[in-house]
Parts: C-alpha cells; structure tokens; sequence
C-alpha cells in the first residue's frame, strides 16, 4: 500500500529561459522564452490545495531558468491567487533561486511584501565567480549579481547564497568566507560542480575529490563559526538534524517520494522526484514526465507516478541503498538525478553526488562528536563557544525556510 | 550511558541550542583537536550513527525525568528551526534530503 502523497516542494519553472550562460549549466532548454500561464499557476493550486495532500507548509520555488526574466507583476497577480485559494491550514513560503543579476528596488519591494525567500547564485570573488557564470556574450556576470546582492542588502532582504565549487575554490575556503563576510552574506550553501544533463564535470569524479572537499568544508565551518558572523552553513547545519534526531524517528527523502516534490514547467508538464529531471529527454522513462496539470487531475498524475517504472526504479534504487549504504539513515536513499547521469541507473546506488553531500558532512559531524569523547579540551572548547554565541550575539535568528 | 559519557554531558547542554547551537559548538570542539588524527572508532558508521541517535534519545528522556525541557531554555524560532515543528510537535518530518539546488 502506498503511502498518501504530502507535497511539501513545489517546483515551478516560469520560463525556461535564463538571460545568462553559465559554463556548467544542465538546462538543455535555457533560451525558450515561453512564460507560464496565469492559468496554468491558478490550475496548479487548485489542485493541490483540492487534493488535501498539502503539507501543513509548502515551499514554493520559482527556478530554472532565471525566474526574474518575467516581470514583477506577474508574480504579484500569481501570489496574490494563490493567497485567495490557500486553505487556512496550509502556509504557503514562496522562494527564489536566481542569478541576482536583475535584482532591483522593485524585486526588493516584492520580496519584503511576501516575505519570500531568496537564494542568489554567487560563486565568490570575482575570479571565482566569472570562470564560469558568464553572460551570453561571454564577460563576467560577477558585477551585476554583487549589485543585486546589494540591493537586497539596502532593502534589509534576507538572502543565502549557493556557491559552486570548481577545481579553483575547493582550494580557497578561507579566501571564500573572507569575501563573503566583506559583503556581508551570512547564509551560505555550497553545491559542488556535477554532471548533470548536457553537463559533464571534469571535477566530479576525480578520485581525489572527497579528500579534498571534506578538507574544504572542515575549514569553512570552522572559521565560519569562529567568525560568529555566519548564521546558517548548509552542509553542516541541515546535516546535523538529520543526524541528531531520537531513535526511531525516521528521516525522509523527498527527492524520492512520489509527488513529494512536484515539479511543473512553464506548458504545465509535470513531474515528480529530482526537479533536474524536467526538461530532460529518455524514451524509456517517458521523458519524466507524469502529466500535465492543465489537462489531468493530480489524482490522474498520481495513478501514472506509481505504475511508472521511473517509480519503480527509484523504489529499488532506494531499498538498495537501504541495504548496503550505512549513510542510508542519514539520507534515505539518494538523489534519483544523480544516480542516473553517474551511474547510468535509478537502480543504483552511490553517487559521488552522494559522497559529497551526504557522507562528507556526516564524517566531519562524527568525527567531531567523538572528539568530545576523547578530549577534555575539546568539550570545554565546545562549550565555551556555544556560551559566546548564545550571550555574544552570533546567534541570530535562524532563517526561515525550510530545508 | 547518558551519565558515563563526557559526550554525553556535552551533548545535553548543546541540544537545547538547535542546529546553531550545535554546529558552533563541535566545530569548536573539532578546530581544539588541532590536526590530530581522531582516534579510530568501533563500529560502522551506521552504528555510529544508531549509538548517537540513542544518545539523543537517552539526553531528552533526562530532560524530561528532570522538567527541564528544552522549551524553558529556549526561544521559539531555534526551536521551530530544528524541525519544521520543533520538539514539541513531534518534529523532525520534514527533515529530509531535501533539494540542493536552491
């Protein structure tokens, strides 16, 4: 029997288009400039909010490509319906993910009005960040995402950052917090560079690359939380609820429960699982798509998620992983996207996808747990320095977004 | 085991700090080792893991036999960070491997 859907993600693709090209982009569709119907938005709600499989908090994501490409004030007209349909039980957090390059007084005004959350994608310095995220005309975009991200800073708009990391940066941890204190960003996310789609990595899936990522991120947590001036590290601070939970309560993985994450282009195609998988073409797989939410109930997309194989494969991928991972407590089975463009295989299990987002963190957290165990100085250490940011001021409050 | 552990003890003051909390705390903990190399420990890491869960568990009945939960140390917006819902709630649902890419 399976278990009733609870949608807790909303992935929504405006448009497919994004006004830069970044070198290491999987969007394979990223100069269509169709927009999503008002309609369609309104559709979507409807039935969500009619299906009574919302969860009590839905995070909204308007992503990929640049979502800022469409006008303020179709977001203004889309929030606002929603708003209407939204049943009292439900909250709904709208969110961003944007290259921050058109960010303006206007954008600013919209996110404080609906309170949204924002993630800018800024891969640090300017040396860093224009090796790769380059407009289509190939400069550098690192001037105008910095003036967005201060923008949103004149306006008193919470943001994070998502920084990937390159052969380059995996290097440069400390040089990375220095600049990101210097402009006053303080919630950071790192995402290393991957294969994905049209995308192959040469950084992926060097044998060296746990090492050395576990080395990069041991010393940005470190100093970051030395600092006192960083209030959220993804990579650390998601890991470690998922780690530090009482036994017996279980953890999930949304990226694989059916329609947990529902994910809608800009025609109203939908898909579920991994969000990277919209817009990719398999003939086996029915190009991930379960429907379209113009057409369909989500009732109907439902039926066709579990009689499909990409559901059957994800299942087995997922008691795979269930059965020979010791991480699988922590992560709960992967990342189906992953699985499939580096293993060839939903069937599969792990991923170096895996290695650096799920195990590296985890290792780093044990390992310094079980420093408390063996050194004095170590657990005095620790409280001395929860004490200092408890009375010193570092602790901020938290974000709030979800995970 | 809750009272035999120097972690343990570590643990029972850092829980009631959230994520914040915590993560300050053992990164703190771990740049005080230096670049010792961390004695090698028993067990797979999934057993490690299942110890440190039972820890956890172990840390938040002692709370509760001593009326001292986390809620009277704390404020609501660490709490509610720790889980979508926080303690109180029977929290923890919604911590799942959630999307990297935003």
């Amino acid at each position: 029997m399976t278990a009733t859907p609870e949608i807790g993600m909303v992935v929504v693709q405006p448009t497919a288009f994004c006004n830069i090209a970044c070198t290491y982009c999987y969007l394979p569709d990223r100069s269509n400039k169709h927009v999503i119907a008002q309609t369609t938005v309104t559709r979507l709600f409807e039935q969500i909010f009619a299906s009574g499989w919302a969860s009590s908090e839905i995070t909204v994501i308007w992503h990929a490509g640049e979502p800022l490409v469409v006008p303020v004030s179709f977001y203004r007209e889309a929030f606002a319906t929603i708003e209407r349909m939204r049943p009292a039980s439900v909250h709904v957090r709208h969110s961003f993910q944007t290259n921050g390059t058109l960010i303006d007084a206007d954008w600013c005004a919209l996110f404080k009005d609906w309170n949204v959350g924002v993630g800018v994608s800024l891969d640090g310095p300017r040396e860093l960040h224009d090796l790769h995220r380059k407009s289509r005309s190939g400069k550098g975009t690192f001037d105008k995402t910095i003036a967005g991200i201060r923008c949103l800073r004149e306006h008193d708009v919470p943001f994070h950052v998502i920084s990937v990391l390159s052969h380059t940066s995996l290097d440069q941890p400390e040089e990375l917090l220095d600049f990101y204190l210097s402009e006053g960003i303080d919630q950071i996310c790192f995402n290393v560079e991957e294969s994905e789609g049209d995308h192959v990595s040469s950084l992926f899936h060097g044998p060296e690359l746990r090492r050395r990522y576990a080395a990069f991120l041991r010393t940005f947590w470190h100093r970051a939380r030395e600092s006192g001036r960083v209030r959220f590290l993804r990579e650390i601070d998601l890991a470690l609820p998922r780690m530090f939970r009482p036994e017996g309560v279980p953890t999930r993985n949304i990226q694989t429960e059916p329609l947990a994450m529902l994910n809608v282009d800009s025609h109203g195609n939908v898909s579920s699982f991994s969000p990277e998988l919209l817009g990719l073409k398999n003939a086996a797989y029915g190009d991930y798509l379960l429907g379209n939410i113009n057409f369909q109930t989500l009732q109907e997309i439902r039926d066709v998620c579990l009689a499909s194989p990409l559901h059957r494969d994800i299942a087995a991928g997922v008691e795979a992983c269930s059965r020979s991972c010791d991480y699988f407590s922590v992560c709960g089975g992967g990342a189906p996207v992953n699985k499939l463009f580096e293993n060839g295989s939903l069937t599969s299990t792990v991923t170096s996808y895996c290695t650096l987002t799920q195990m590296v963190p985890t290792d780093l957290i044990l390992e310094a747990y079980d420093r408390l165990e063996h050194s004095p100085a170590a657990a005095v250490s620790a409280a001395n320095a929860l004490s200092l940011s408890v009375t010193g001021g570092s602790a901020a409050p938290e974000p709030s977004r979800m995970p | 085991m809750f009272k035999t552990r120097r972690s343990l003890r570590t643990l029972a003051n850092l829980l009631p700090s959230g994520a914040l909390g915590l993560s300050v705390g053992l990164a703190a903990a771990d740049a005080a080792a230096g670049t010792s190399v961390p004695e090698r420990q028993e067990g797979s890491v999934a057993q490690r893991l299942q110890s440190l869960r039972l820890d956890v568990s172990v840390a938040l009945e002692q709370y509760r036999k001593d009326g001292e939960p986390f809620v009277a140390v704390d404020s609501e917006e660490r709490l509610a960070w720790w889980g979508n819902g926080g303690w109180r709630n029977g929290g923890w649902r919604n911590w799942g491997n959630g999307w990297h890419n935003w």
